[in-house]
């Protein structure tokens, strides 16, 4: 029987580089095996994982070498069912690797792709393997990480991978979400599916793994048995392991130490969610570290985003504090390190020798030093993660706000930037680190459910999210809401008597109307309807040229003319039928009936898929340019405190960071689509194939029928005003077209 | 339901009651058909069941003269189709033909009917008014032709076919002979004609002009292809188009009339009216305007009027269908005035005078040739899209993919902003709105077009974030109407051409060039594609969405949106995307 996974001296070298990143590397893998792989920052786990998934040919730049094969296959030969089939690539991000709406819909993807059955009894089964208990219409905004990581196995398992590759799969999850996983992982491996796990947090994988492989600087140093493994290297690579010596704990407070600020009684909610934080009230001293501490959906990145003024009610005269977000990217949004650690004192006026000092001193402190010159995006996450914690320094912050600032990082990197951090800085930060927080941390404040709480009330919650789009009501196919829509969008250009575009419109808002859309909908509904009709009947009052033509009001050489209003508010209904029928289906259709609907429609795959993978992370890329801003915010001066060129040139930098998380983002979902079997011409199966009911064939027929009438009509008008042709016997059918259309 | 509604007008004009029957009149010259609505074809079958004369009527008309050799007392069947109608009747020719044929215009100058022996005619006059009696003989044997009024007699020679018209002076009234004597026979057809003299007071009161109706047809039913009171001359290569091509249905020689104008007139009296109808038609200054003189034999009386005599039957109404003739090349846009006067028969003075405004307009040759080419520009785009899309994404890596997705995401997302932006903007500013709003709409846009193609400078990369952006607009916003699909198109074609033009897709070398050369190349290309692109937008709302615009206004959208937001969308971005370069590197 073949290994499951086998490197023969295989080697990765990237074009910069003389020599191979990592390798030569020698390594066997046997069916049902739980093999867990550690390595310092850099020292080639995830471009192994990538060569065994046969998918560092197809996403990276450089050159493979050696031989790696996957049940005697070479992987980056496999196609995209059977690399499907094969093996399955869990990453790091759990948000960035889910392509569909639903939890259905992401298995059903996954088996569809790989040519296996998409019945709903099996992909139950495949939760189960994963040790998920959801229904499939479950929408997968709504998962927790731990959720989310279980949920990429499981599409793995439902496509039939024997071989699952895990790229620090538990750095984002609370630990009980991240034993969960392990359990997952040790049970599959138990039932023959063969298990390479790539983790920092070697203490949580330790005990169910059967072996252990260290890699240091591109090579395998250690492959032992998880009793042989050696803990004296494991800390020597910055490996977190069980056996480790406790952190000392932090030097205590000075007593005299002043009160920098208190927060009473916080009561918190997202918009369009539920409230997340209840009540919790916090005090901070001068040079303080606290931890904040709870499961996934806690609300530990809630209760800091009220501490730095993004969310609750703005607080003016407190500590000056600078936030670095969870993605340490979205801090950072200038061309060059320097520029990055000069913004902030600049902004405050601070100019020549005395910047440069504080900017060399800020570097050399977290060890940035040879990155001045180098963009802050191209960094690894660890470099992003001090240059940000360099840049909120220089700003002289009295209070420091870190939100899972240890997640992806190794031991050495993450003690050495809090070691940096000045005994006088106050510091807040979000964790599941116990370490870090028993290290760093002069106290901690447990969070669940919003509340505070002793630390072994923490248990996982499942986050519910902001509800983006109300409840489907199936009544109509999406594919008659479609061709509805089409239908009046046509009629809208067909169509030119008062009466009839009036009608038009009216049919459009009753449209609206039954979904019951609430009032708050209603309310913008209208608001925008009034825009256009405002906006048209304006321009239109402008720019009528017609004789004859009476002037409302003249001021100068501009006029508003009376026939332009009136021309303007019949042409306004066209807009606003077109408007309507659009936000009728859009309220009406969520994007995965969408893209099922213009999939039956024959559209090309590919293009739609992609583009509702893309919408599902608008609200994401939305909140990511928000912390962005809010990031800027704490370093500088308001935007519009400034000359014009330089506030567009600022608002366009503030993108740069969404942009270049866009482009890590597009990376991981290609490496998850890739591994999925994604073809970009061949659509995998729907789960729930569209059916045309009755309702929709009465509706969609005469729709069709009367948009095809109306437009043929037109366009023997057209050809009769044109002068091209005209028909005698046809009189009356003219003048029904000039009285009525 | 409008399909509904047309089906029940159709149904109801299918189901009306059966239509009068066509009058048949067998003349010399052939056979002379009445129908109660104009005649459009005619088909005539001998009795062998031969078709001796087959017409389509170029202009539809209620009198038809078919000619043709009829033979006396032969059957002939009839087969006629008029707007709306059909009928089918046999008839047969008289035993013989008459020995002359006479027709009346009484006045003349009103059409010609004919006449039967003892009937008399009544042609009232306005005091002091002087007419003519019009008569027609049509002699189909030679003799001597005698026509006797009251103040003379008139005889000559006449030859077998020949026709005489003879004009005779109203008043004074009594009785008319005429009488043709033939080597061996002979006939008389006397008649008796009354002129019942009118005071101009009552002449006035005993008519009312009803409406002046522009444009109509030849007979008088409404014109329903043209906008009332106007006269919207198409763009000159449109006109010049049809006539190279010999298309389309209306003359396009100069003596044709541009359309008609209807005078309805009502008599209210026991009596029938006679009267003149005059038309002209005048400039802004009040003075006859040249561009419409009338080009008809006779039918310019120097002041570049036009008219027609009328007659107004007792109790009844009546329309005088005058040409209107409009001199294309001479013709201004602007107001023009309609004068129409009604005269008494035989006087100058009128009785009424009416007036309407009239508007001429000109098609814009920018729109009427712009939106065709806008629709062949959409059309290629996507069929550009159809034809290399597939190859394009096959060749693409499925990161690129995600990227373009994520990017228009991204782009999504700032239109959407953009959006919310212009409501409140435009609340404001209203069409002022964009020079705002596309700040971030049309310059982000850009932006991130820039950064694409630093990164992918591939042809396709352009499209796929354009056809996805609107994808994505489309599944989050509902936004599918055609003109969002015609712009797609536009959109793709011109920006892929425009980015091969500058080399932007067809090398990557540029990348590795100075700040300068990108952006001027990128600039370039983008500002290009952009131009030609809103060109095509305002193109297709003007003529889809009717919606009029101010050239002062395309202007400002085309110089500032679409024209310096996007050079300077460029030049901040294109350093932006270089550092990107490193990033995905």
């Amino acid at each position: 029987m073949s290994p499951a996974v086998e490197l023969c001296a295989a080697t990765w070298r990237y074009p910069s580089q003389s020599q191979p990143s990592l390798g030569p590397v020698d390594l066997t893998l046997g069916p049902g095996e739980l093999v867990l792989m550690c390595g310092a920052t850099g020292s080639g786990k995830s471009t192994l994982l990538l060569l065994a998934s046969g998918l560092a040919e197809k996403h990276g730049q450089g050159e493979a070498g050696g031989r790696v094969t996957v049940f005697g296959r070479a992987p980056a030969g496999l196609s995209p069912a059977e690399r499907a089939q094969t093996l399955a690539f869990v990453g790091q991000e759990p948000r960035d690797q889910l392509l569909a709406g639903s939890v259905g819909d992401e298995l059903a993807f996954a088996a569809g792709a790989a040519g296996k059955s998409i019945e709903s009894a099996e992909l139950f089964a495949v939760m189960s393997r994963a040790g998920l208990d959801l229904p499939l219409d479950r929408p997968v905004r709504v998962l927790s990480g731990g959720q989310c990581q279980r949920l990429v196995v499981a599409a793995g398992l439902a496509a039939g991978a024997r071989l699952i590759l895990l790229d620090e799969p538990l750095a984002w999850l609370d630990p009980e979400g991240a034993a969960a996983l392990v359990d997952v992982l040790r049970r599959l491996a138990d039932d023959g599916v063969t298990v390479l796990v790539v983790e920092h947090r070697a203490e949580l994988v330790l005990g169910v793994a059967d072996r252990v492989v260290l890699l240091d600087q591109g090579r395998i140093v250690a492959d032992t048995s998880a009793a042989e493994v050696d803990f004296v290297l494991l800390d020597r690579l910055g490996v977190e392991h069980h056996t480790r010596p406790a952190p000392a704990s932090p030097a205590p407070l000075p007593a005299s130490s002043p009160l920098l600020a208190r927060w009473e009684a916080l009561h918190a909610a997202w918009p369009g969610g539920p409230e997340v934080l209840s009540g919790v009230s916090l005090e901070l001293r001068r040079g303080e570290r606290v931890a904040i501490r709870g499961p996934n959906g806690a609300g530990k990145s809630t209760l800091l985003a009220c501490i730095s003024g993004r969310l609750g009610p703005r607080r003016s005269g407190g500590p000056r504090l600078v936030a670095v977000p969870q993605d340490a990217d979205l801090s950072l949004f200038c061309r060059r390190v320097r520029d990055e650690l000069e913004y902030g004192p600049r902004e405050f006026g601070l100019r020549g020798q005395a910047l440069r000092e504080r900017v060399q001193e800020a570097a050399s402190v977290m060890g940035i030093e040879a990155l001045l010159d180098r963009p802050p995006q191209a960094l690894s996450r660890g470099q992003r993660l001090r240059v940000a914690v360099a840049a909120a320094l220089t700003s002289r912050p009295e209070l420091l706000v870190l939100d899972e600032p240890s997640a992806g990082q190794d031991r050495g990197q993450i003690e050495r930037m809090f070691g940096s951090i000045p005994p006088e800085v106050a510091v807040v930060f979000a964790t599941h680190d116990t370490r870090l927080a028993a290290a760093f941390a002069h106290r901690e404040l447990h969070l669940h459910a919003g509340r505070v709480a002793a630390p072994a009330a923490a248990e996982p919650i499942v986050p519910s999210g902001p509800t983006i789009h109300p409840v489907s009501r199936r009544v109509l196919d999406p594919r008659t809401r479609l061709g509805l829509l089409g239908a009046a969008g046509v009629a809208a250009v067909v169509l030119e008597r008062p009466a009839s575009l009036l009608t038009l419109c009216a049919l459009c808002i009753l449209a609206v109307l039954a979904l019951r859309p609430g009032w708050r909908r209603l309310f913008q509904g209208a608001l925008a309807a009034t825009a256009l009709i405002w906006s048209t009947t304006l321009s239109q009052a402008l720019f009528y040229p017609e004789e004859p033509r009476v002037a409302l009001l003249s001021l100068g050489g501009v006029s508003l003319w009376r026939e332009g209003v009136i021309h303007g508010l019949l042409q306004s209904s066209r807009f606003v039928a077109l408007t309507l029928a659009g936000l009728a289906v859009a309220l009406a259709t969520p994007p995965d009936q969408m893209l099922s609907a213009l999939l039956a429609l024959r559209f090309p795959y590919s293009p739609a898929f992609l583009s509702a993978t893309g919408l599902r992370f608008v609200p994401v890329i939305a909140e990511e340019w928000m912390v962005v801003r809010h990031a800027r915010a704490h370093r500088g001066r308001p935007v519009w405190r400034r000359g014009v060129f330089a506030w567009i040139q600022l608002e366009l930098d503030l993108i740069r960071p969404v942009v270049a998380r866009s482009l890590r983002r597009a990376r991981m979902l290609a490496r998850s689509l890739d591994a999925r079997g994604f073809d970009p011409v061949r659509p995998p199966p729907l789960r729930s194939p569209l059916k045309l009911g009755g309702w929709d064939v009465a509706l969609l027929v005469p729709a069709l029928a009367a948009t095809l009438t109306a437009v043929s009509l037109r366009l023997l008008f057209a050809a009769y005003v044109g002068e091209v042709v005209w028909f005698p016997s046809l009189r009356p059918v003219y003048a029904w077209v000039r009285a009525w259309l | 339901m409008i399909v509904l509604l047309g089906l029940a007008g159709l149904g109801g004009w299918g189901c009306a009651g059966p239509p009068a029957e066509p009058a048949v009149r067998f003349v010399s010259a052939g056979i002379e058909l009445e129908a109660p609505t104009p005649l459009v074809q005619v088909k005539i079958v001998d009795a062998g069941g031969a078709a001796v004369a087959a017409r389509r009527v170029p202009s539809p008309a209620g009198t038809v003269l078919i000619p043709l050799r009829w033979a006396p007392g032969a059957a002939y069947t009839l087969s006629m189709e008029g707007e709306g109608a059909r009928w089918e009747t046999t008839v047969h020719a008289p035993a013989e033909h008459a020995l002359f044929e006479l027709k009346v215009q009484a006045p003349a100058g009103q059409p010609a009917r004919e006449l039967q022996g003892g009937e008399t005619l009544s042609v009232p006059l306005v005091e002091g008014a002087e007419a003519q009696l019009g008569l027609l003989v049509q002699s189909h044997a030679a003799g001597v032709l005698t026509v006797t009024s009251p103040e003379s007699t008139q005889s000559r020679v006449v030859h077998a076919g020949e026709r005489v018209v003879e004009l005779l002076p109203l008043p004074p009234a009594g009785a008319y002979n005429v009488a043709l004597h033939s080597s061996h026979e002979a006939l008389e057809l006397p008649f008796h004609v009354e002129t019942p003299v009118l005071s101009r007071d009552a002449a006035r009161a005993q008519l009312m002009v009803l409406a002046l109706r522009f444009p109509v047809e030849a007979d008088g039913s409404g014109d329903l292809a043209r906008r009332p009171e106007r006269i919207d001359l198409p763009s000159p290569w449109w006109s010049a188009l049809l006539r190279m091509t010999q298309l389309g249905f209306r003359p396009r020689d100069v003596w044709a009339p541009w359309g008609w104008a209807a005078v309805d007139l009502e008599n209210v009296t026991e009596t029938p009216t006679h009267v003149s109808v005059r038309v002209r038609v005048h400039d802004p200054s009040g003075q006859p305007a040249t561009a419409f003189t009338p080009r008809v034999r006779d039918g310019d009386d120097g002041t570049g009027a036009l008219s027609a005599l009328l007659r107004v039957p007792p109790r009844a109404t009546a329309s005088a269908v005058i040409p209107i003739f409009v001199d294309d090349q001479a013709v201004t846009p602007g107001r023009y005035r309609l004068v129409v006067e009604v005269c008494p028969l035989g006087l100058n003075t009128p009785l009424h005078v009416e007036e309407q405004s009239w508007v001429v307009s000109r098609g814009s040759t920018w729109v009427s040739l712009g939106f065709p080419f806008s629709l062949l520009a959409a059309a290629a785009g996507i069929g550009l899209l159809l034809r290399r899309g597939p190859a394009w994404l096959a060749r693409a890596r499925t990161t690129d993919l995600v990227t373009v997705a994520l990017f228009s995401a991204l782009n999504y997302l700032l239109g959407a902003a953009a959006t919310v932006m212009g409501l409140g903007v435009a609340a404001a500013l209203g069409p002022f709105a964009p020079l705002l709003t596309g700040l971030v709409d049309d310059a982000f846009s850009a932006a991130l077009l820039v950064t694409l193609l630093t990164l992918r400078p591939q042809p396709g990369s352009a499209s796929a974030l354009i056809v996805m952006g609107w994808l994505l607009r489309a599944i989050g916003l509902g936004a599918f109407s055609p003109t969002d699909l015609l712009y797609l198109g536009t959109r793709v074609l011109y920006t892929e051409l425009s980015l091969w033009l500058f080399g932007v897709t067809r090398s990557v070398e540029w990348r590795d060039t100075s700040f300068v050369s990108r952006c001027l190349r990128l600039g370039a290309a983008l500002s290009l594609a952009s131009l030609a692109s809103v060109s095509s937008l305002l193109l297709f709302q003007t003529v889809l969405y009717r919606l009029y615009l101010a050239p002062w206004y395309v202007a400002m959208i085309m110089v500032g949106p679409a024209f310096i937001y996007v050079w300077l969308a460029t030049v901040l971005a294109v350093a932006f995307a270089s550092s990107l370069r490193e990033v995905e590197s």
